[in-house]
């Protein structure tokens, strides 16, 4: 019984990936599924009463399990480079409030009912903030199952892939025509990253060519520049990337950096 | 030989978007970014392939042209094709194929690699189109009937699918696909029928996931749940993660409910109660911490399986002292997981013992407080 808990996974990669977490953080990786989520996996980092690290896969992902459980291991490396300070990003609630109100005055939302307005405006908020945090990671954990997973390289590109295509559906019109203006520029410009990051790695630039049309080839390179620069694979780097885009974006009140002891 | 440029014309209309890194929606607002995109397309597809390509867009169509230079170039996109459909590189496999059909629509090498990934693909109708071609030209081609079988299966026509698969038996007994496949349209009629069949496919396919998975549930509808159980849990141990796994363990619930629940008639298990009642006295005095301990130590054991009906005690856990037996292990993991995630799966429902040990659990607090 108890057959839902899982280890050993087919790619040797994945695997080496999860002996490294453990190693590095001294704490198992436990690999599940799970349903009911729209995300490709649901991670746990360990906390003293679960001393595991928990990653459940969406059921509906299955077929790319090893490479989410893979991306999901490099983040906790990274995220765990010095387990006794690992970095949680934490909004600044009165100023995500505040910038979500000024959002809500906006053009494309000031045409719905107040209340309609600044819930949409503080869903967009969180969600920027969301992508602030995580992007820069997902374009280091592409990176570094590229070189670290070899045998899962077709299917790192068809998730990748696949959620290049999630991205550009920000140029769908009734996509761009509901967003405000600065937001939709923000989101956009991590997503060209992203997408120049891609275009880098498989030497094609269709990926890019939505941006480049759109007129963003200059800020996806100065944003993924900002990662390149920083090779380390320590939360130290991932940290000053995320601020330094903040910076560029304009998005750095809006968050602070709390640590917690990882061994406590 | 084809001397000749490869060279085809496809009408923008029938491309599928979905092969782009691009939102169907955002190329459709923008004819000029769908024309440039697909012209990128085809021409890191051939750029691959070496030669040179051109590309061009115009009235709603995509023309291509290559010319390798040296070698034809038939057996050269060809030999790319089984290369990527040997990674299972289906993705860069398909146009390729589908430039191959366009050109050469009777050649049989194209017609079963092409069919079978248009079944995959779950473009059924097209797929026994081109599989029924093949084996009308190359009628002794057992694999072509195996994959017949399957689209006509896959389609919902089971008699057609068993016919096929029948046919490639005769063509080649040893063939262990068609004796799966027919296996699988059997068990649902015939399980006894399907079972010399699956034993055979099981031989010639031990690490064949859906093969083990068949075999095991065909065993289980016949009520050999013994036997069943060894071959389910090798078909998960073969990749955990995978939907024959999942459907593997959902049997195995399955069967270890009706074992669990058999004793009792379907009722309450109250060993079960007693094994969780203790443990939550247990977890209640240790804190969460110690209860993630054991819990998790629990779940890692239980990778392997936990026999829960033997009640023998012949499992130890570092974190705890003591031995136990499979059930009692997987009540305490229970208990814990209802206390530390409750979103976390147990592999097994024990949500009405666990509403009466609660109860219990409840009354003696109440009690102790008084």
């Amino acid at each position: 019984m108890s057959h839902a808990m899982a280890h050993r996974m087919n790619s040797d990669g994945t695997n080496q990936l999860i002996e490294a977490v453990e190693k590095t953080t001294g704490f198992k990786v436990i690999v599940d599924t799970v349903e009911g989520i729209s995300d490709d996996a649901q991670m746990i980092s360990a906390r003293p009463e679960m001393p595991i690290h928990s990653i459940r896969v969406n059921k509906t992902k299955l077929p790319y399990a090893d490479y989410i459980v893979a991306t999901q291991c490099a983040m906790l490396i990274r995220l765990w480079s010095n387990p006794k300070r690992i970095p949680v990003f934490s909004p600044n609630t009165d100023k995500v409030h505040f910038f979500a109100d000024r959002m809500a005055k906006s053009k494309p939302l000031k045409q719905f009912p107040a209340r309609t307005a600044t819930e949409t405006a503080l869903h967009l908020a969180q969600g920027l903030l969301h992508q602030l945090r995580s992007a820069p990671m997902e374009i280091q954990t592409v990176r570094d199952c590229r070189t670290q997973c070899p045998d899962l390289l077709d299917m790192q590109t068809d998730s990748v892939e696949a959620y290049l295509r999630l991205l550009s559906q920000n140029f769908a019109p009734e996509i761009r025509s509901i967003a405000p203006d600065q937001t939709w520029k923000n989101s956009v410009s991590m997503n060209s990253a992203y997408a120049l990051n891609w275009s880098g790695i498989t030497g094609s630039i269709l990926p890019m060519l939505p941006y480049q049309s759109a007129g963003f080839a200059d800020i996806a390179e100065t944003l993924l520049t900002e990662i390149s620069t920083r090779p380390d694979k320590t939360s130290e780097a991932y940290t000053q990337i995320v601020d330094v885009w903040a910076g560029h974006l304009g998005l750095n009140t809006l968050y602070k950096w709390e640590y917690r002891n990882g061994l406590q | 030989m084809n001397q000749q440029p490869f060279s085809f014309i496809l009408r923008i209309e029938d491309f599928d978007l979905s092969r782009l890194p691009i939102a169907a929606d955002a190329l459709r607002a923008n004819p000029d970014l769908l024309a440039q995109a697909i012209s990128e397309y085809y021409t890191t597809i051939f750029r691959k392939l070496g030669g040179t390509a051109n590309v061009a867009v115009t009235a709603g169509a995509v023309h291509v042209s290559w010319d390798p230079k040296t070698g034809d170039a038939r057996d050269l996109i060809f030999e790319r094709c089984l290369g990527l459909l040997k990674q299972g590189n289906y993705r860069e496999a398909e146009p390729l194929l589908q430039c191959l059909y366009a050109r050469f629509p009777d050649d049989h090498e194209v017609l079963f690699n092409y069919g079978m990934m248009l079944s995959d693909q779950g473009r059924l109708d097209q797929a026994c189109r081109l599989l029924e071609r093949l084996v009308e030209i190359v009628p002794d081609h057992s694999h072509g009937w195996t994959a017949l079988g399957v689209a006509h299966a896959r389609n919902r026509d089971k008699q057609r699918g068993l016919a096929a698969f029948q046919t490639a038996l005769q063509l080649d007994p040893a063939n262990a696909y068609a004796m799966r496949n027919a296996a699988a349209i059997l068990a649902e009629t015939a399980p006894a029928d399907a079972i010399p069949l699956y034993e055979k496919a099981a031989k010639l396919l031990p690490e064949d996931q859906r093969t083990l998975f068949g075999y095991g549930a065909c065993l289980l509808r016949l009520g050999r749940q013994e036997e069943a159980d060894p071959i389910l849990i090798k078909c998960i141990a073969i990749n955990p993660l995978s939907d024959v796994a999942e459907e593997a363990k959902t049997a195995r619930t399955k069967l270890a409910h009706e074992n669990l629940r058999g004793n009792v008639a379907g009722g309450i298990r109250p060993d079960v109660v007693m094994y969780l009642l203790g443990a939550m006295k247990r977890f209640r005095d240790l804190g969460r911490m110690k209860t993630g301990t054991i819990t998790f130590e629990i779940a890692m054991l239980g990778r392997n399986g936990l026999d829960i009906n033997d009640p023998a005690q012949k499992y130890t856990l570092k974190s705890l002292p003591g031995k136990f037996s499979g059930l009692h292990l997987v009540s305490i993991m229970y208990a814990g997981m209802k206390i530390l995630d409750p979103s976390q799966n147990a592999g097994i429902d024990l949500s009405r013992e666990y509403a009466e040990a609660k109860k219990l659990f409840d009354l003696e607090q109440s009690h102790g407080s008084k």
